[in-house]
């Protein structure tokens, strides 16, 4: 029997191990959202981004343009502007009563390049070449000249993984800025869509989505996307609607990440719900 | 040891690099090839199944650190690649050589592999039909990955 046992499992080595590697990726999967692991990840990704930086650091002396560096930085400070500018209009003709309307305050940009970037159908994350050292934290938006790219989702000393909005892991509150219809954006693996918005809402194609004035991730009135087409879901009572990005995830490769440090009480607060999905 | 093991490595650093790096600009419509597979593959069939999988176990761990993508999405999916490269392991000295009809059907079936388990393990929060599963997050990919991996023939013809 035991050398039944012996020959059985020397014999079949090789499948026992692929089960053992595959019960152990199976088992870090749910692990990522972990503290520890994120510091691991962190520190292991800035030390690998050194690598892919000296790079980028070559292509940045061929094709170098400060001048052109500049004005994109200016561009990106004068779409906020214009964006924050339309929205308050919109609201104040909808709102002349009310006193106080929402600060879209300016935040003060800070330039990084990108030096790498998984450009697959389910994680769009980059890393760009500034990190805690440049007082980057994990939560402030990072945009360029045309609109919101997405967040800083690790940091470590020097680098900081970008989590964009071609992540399925990545939603954010958008509005419409015509009509001011609210809903939650996100990427399907082929789409950006704002999910489950009634039939009988006013959402046209050709309207411009912002960010929102109840997104805790990033400051209103941020350019998101244009609607490009609605689709109507399950029940019919629904509609997704399709956006096409201001961004071109492929070709950016300077980017502002916009100095906000949010609130501590809201950070509390997002831990507590994610907490709670993790215990669910 | 440099054969087994510093190689390998060495190569897997150059793969990775490449594909943070070099991916990224032949990337159509979020369809980019994946060098570390290229690699997996060829291991798994020059060392046999066991290499294979410890080799994709190993690269798709660093690679899902390095990347700050979702780790265990890759090592699973490497892990299964490498293993089934295995299955087409040539032994030193045998007649049978890695030809460059059966290095690309191995890597076109590891990717295909790959592509599949990565898409399945690497997000809860897209649900895919199965046409979207099948052929646009699983036999494109696979197709370009295999097309991308024609120099690996000619540098080893060159070598030979």
């Amino acid at each position: 029997m035991k050398s039944f046992l012996s020959k059985f499992i020397d014999r079949n080595r090789n499948y026992f191990l692929l089960i053992i590697f595959l019960l152990i990726s199976l088992s870090i999967l749910p692990l990522n959202n972990h503290p520890q692991v994120s510091k691991i990840k962190s520190y292991a990704f800035g030390a690998f981004a050194v690598f892919t930086s000296a790079v980028n650091f070559l292509i940045n002396i061929v094709s170098s343009d400060d001048e052109l560096e500049k004005q994109k930085l200016l561009n990106a400070e004068l779409m906020l502007e214009n964006s924050r500018l339309k929205s308050l209009g919109l609201e104040n003709n909808q709102l002349r009563k009310m006193l106080s309307l929402k600060d879209t305050s300016n935040y003060p940009l800070i330039t990084a390049s990108v030096i790498s970037k998984i450009v697959d159908n389910i994680h769009g994350n980059m890393i760009i070449n500034i990190g805690a050292d440049n007082n980057i934290t994990a939560g402030m938006p990072v945009i360029n000249e045309r609109g919101l790219l997405g967040v800083i989702s690790d940091v470590s000393r020097n680098f900081s993984v970008v989590r964009t909005l071609f992540n399925a892991n990545f939603k954010i509150a958008v509005m419409d800025q015509r009509s001011g219809i609210e809903g939650i954006l996100g990427w399907n693996g082929s789409n950006l869509v704002i999910s489950n918005i009634a039939v009988t809402e006013d959402i046209k194609i050709g309207d411009k989505i912002i960010t929102s004035d109840f997104s805790t991730l990033v400051p209103p009135a941020i350019p998101v996307g244009v609607v490009i087409s609605k689709r109507a879901s399950y029940s019919g009572l629904l509609n997704d609607i399709i956006v096409e990005p201001f961004v071109d995830f492929g070709i950016s490769r300077k980017v502002f990440v916009m100095s906000i440090v949010t609130d501590d009480e809201i950070i509390a607060l997002r831990k507590k719900i994610e907490r709670g999905k993790n215990d669910q | 040891m440099t054969n087994k093991i510093l190689l390998p490595a060495g190569l897997f650093l150059v793969a990775a690099f490449l594909q943070l790096t070099i991916a990224p600009l032949l990337t159509l419509n979020s369809i980019g090839p994946d060098f570390i597979l290229i690699l997996v593959a060829y291991y798994g069939m020059k060392f046999g199944q066991r290499f294979g999988m410890i080799y994709g176990f190993s690269a798709g761990l660093f690679f899902d650190i390095v990347s700050g993508g979702m780790i265990g999405s890759s090592m699973f999916s490497k892990t299964t690649a490498g293993f089934t490269a295995g299955f087409f392991y040539v032994e030193p000295g045998s007649e049978l050589r890695i030809d460059s009809l059966r290095f690309l059907t191995v890597v076109f079936f590891c990717a295909l592999l790959d592509s599949f388990f990565y898409s399945i393990f690497s997000t809860v929060e897209i649900i895919f039909n199965f046409y979207q599963l099948v052929f646009i997050r699983s036999i494109l990919p696979s197709v370009y990955t295999t097309i991308l991996s024609l120099p690996v023939i000619f540098l080893r013809n060159r070598g030979a």
